[in-house]
């Protein structure tokens, strides 16, 4: 019978189930205190049968969480696939050897979703004890409780191992497809590129409209793949920042040139007042996330408004602030501006000419540096983009 | 003198615009290979002054190219630039590391790639 035992297929069952040496779980537990309970005994355990050793996964008695399989009862009950009782392992000599303060034994095969017996149920007492029909009935019930637990956590553990496939399979999709998008683009850009710019020859002026339009939609669709690429490596967390010590006010400087373009198209002035803050931050990032909020701000402005940057340290950390006057956004919405293609008015998204990540990206940026992104707003009146940015990691730029 | 350049892509396509700003907005004249072995062979025969190079390609990739180039003595010494749409960090650094002189990103804007590689290989105007 030790054959079964040692089973390849059935140790391989028990290694997938994954569970020895878990640390004590609520749902195991119910069982073997229930058991305890109907049988009446002091120890009840439910174990898991492995290649060398007994392991305890719950026990209602307390002792060791990993016994020797030589002299545990429950490897018989394994290698026979069949119950025991032992009423009395004084009263019997295969027991000789057995563990010492045990004296009443019964237990019952437990059995993984495919059928391989992976460990017991059973229920044990310190003195000797007659198992009745009823005993035994009840063991059996308990051990199909058993068994639906032990094949909800196989369920789980296959469920996670799934997601780590397919998260696994969405990074190379992306890394794949950005690489598709980008060869045919860099033709696209570098065509239309070249033609705008009349080098290879002139255009009329209807040609050189619509050269401009393809190009400017051709740079469009090159930004959004760059920022879905970014924002799948930032929430996946594969990105490491590199973290450097910065000024604050350069940083805010950088973000403003380069949403200055569009700020002088719109007829929106961008003011900034920055305090003299030294931050540990990931400055190339950090500055993008930063033209995210001022595009994103410049864009909700009608022409002659004023866009405010605000910068200092507080107690809480670095705050920044980017506050525009435009419309505003209804309070109920406001979460929703941060997720992924979503914009305050979804109604004149044509006029907005944003990708529909800028806000998702910039929460990820601040979020990877331990800091938060919120927005407080009022329909009317416009839109506060707050970043808290941890303090600690300004300290430290100052110490390093 | 006029500069000579050797641009390696898989890409017809990628291959006429590169060419075409090369000429056009730098001022250059442009030879250029389909492949990496091709690129190797037509920088042996006739080394450029500086090489564009392209990472993802069958075969012969970038980096393989590069090294090619490098274990050669005829062309070790020619500088040689990654035009790329892969953006890992990681990858350029490695590439850089490997004596690559710069990495560029695709999709580039024609009009300035020319001011970039001068840049780069510390072409005067």
């Amino acid at each position: 019978v030790t054959g079964l035992l040692d089973d390849p297929v059935r140790l391989r069952a028990v290694d997938d189930l994954d569970l020895a040496g878990r640390p004590d779980e609520d749902r195991f537990d119910r069982v073997t205190r229930s058991l305890a309970r109907v049988l009446d005994v002091p120890f009840g355990l439910l174990t898991l049968v492995t290649g060398d050793a007994v392991a305890v996964l719950s026990t209602t008695g307390g002792g060791p969480r990993r016994l020797e399989r030589r002299t545990a009862f429950c490897t018989v009950v394994v290698a026979s696939q069949d119950a025991l009782l032992v009423p009395d392992t004084a009263a019997d000599d295969r027991w000789t050897h057995g563990p010492g303060d045990w004296r009443a034994y019964a237990g019952v095969p437990l059995r993984e979703p495919c059928g391989q017996v992976v460990g017991t149920l059973c229920g044990l007492d310190v003195r000797p004890r007659a198992w009745s029909a009823t005993d035994l009935a009840a063991l059996h019930d308990l051990s199909r409780w058993a068994e639906a637990e032990l094949a909800r956590g196989d369920a789980e553990r296959r469920r996670t191992l799934g997601e780590l496939a397919v998260a696994r399979m969405k990074d190379e999709l992306i890394s794949v497809v950005s690489h598709e998008l980008r060869t045919p683009l860099t033709s696209l850009k570098g065509a239309l590129g070249l033609m705008s710019a009349e080098v290879v020859g002139a255009l009329p002026a209807p040609g050189r409209e619509l050269a401009r339009i393809a190009l400017e939609n051709a740079d469009r669709l090159a930004r959004l793949v760059d920022e879905i690429c970014d924002l799948e490596r930032l929430t996946a967390g594969q990105v490491v920042l590199e973290r450097r010590p910065h000024l604050l006010g350069d940083l805010v400087r950088d973000a403003v040139a380069c949403v200055a373009d569009q700020a002088r198209q719109a007829g929106v002035e961008v003011r900034c007042s920055v305090g003299d803050v030294t931050t540990w931050l990931d400055g190339a990032r950090v500055t993008h996330a930063l033209e995210h909020l001022l595009a994103n701000a410049v864009r909700a402005s009608c022409p002659g408004d004023v866009v405010d940057v605000r910068g200092r340290s507080t107690a809480d950390g670095v705050l920044l602030e980017v506050e525009d006057r435009g419309c505003g956004i209804d309070p109920a919405d406001l979460e929703r501006v941060f997720g992924s293609f979503t914009r305050g008015d979804s109604s004149d998204t044509r006029a907005h000419g944003g990708t529909g990540l800028g806000l998702a990206l910039a929460r990820s940026v601040v979020e990877a540096h331990g800091g938060r992104l919120t927005a407080t707003s009022a329909v009317g009146r416009g839109t506060t983009l707050t970043v808290l940015l941890p303090q600690r990691a300004a300290t430290r730029a100052v110490v390093a | 003198m006029t500069r000579r350049l050797l641009v390696v892509d898989d890409e017809p396509d990628v291959r006429a615009v590169v060419r075409l700003s090369l000429e056009h907005v730098g001022g250059w004249q442009v030879l250029d290979a389909d492949g990496g072995l091709a690129g190797v062979d037509a920088a042996r025969c006739s080394p450029p002054d500086a090489v564009v190079l392209d990472v993802m390609m069958p075969g012969t990739d970038g980096p393989a190219t590069f090294r090619l180039l490098q274990s050669d003595a005829r062309t070790a010494d020619i500088p040689v630039v990654m035009l790329t749409a892969r953006v890992d960090r990681a990858d350029r650094e490695a590439w850089l590391a490997m004596g690559v002189r710069a990495v560029l990103a695709k999709p580039f804007d024609p009009m300035l790639l020319p001011a970039q590689l001068r840049e780069v290989l510390g072409w005067p105007e």
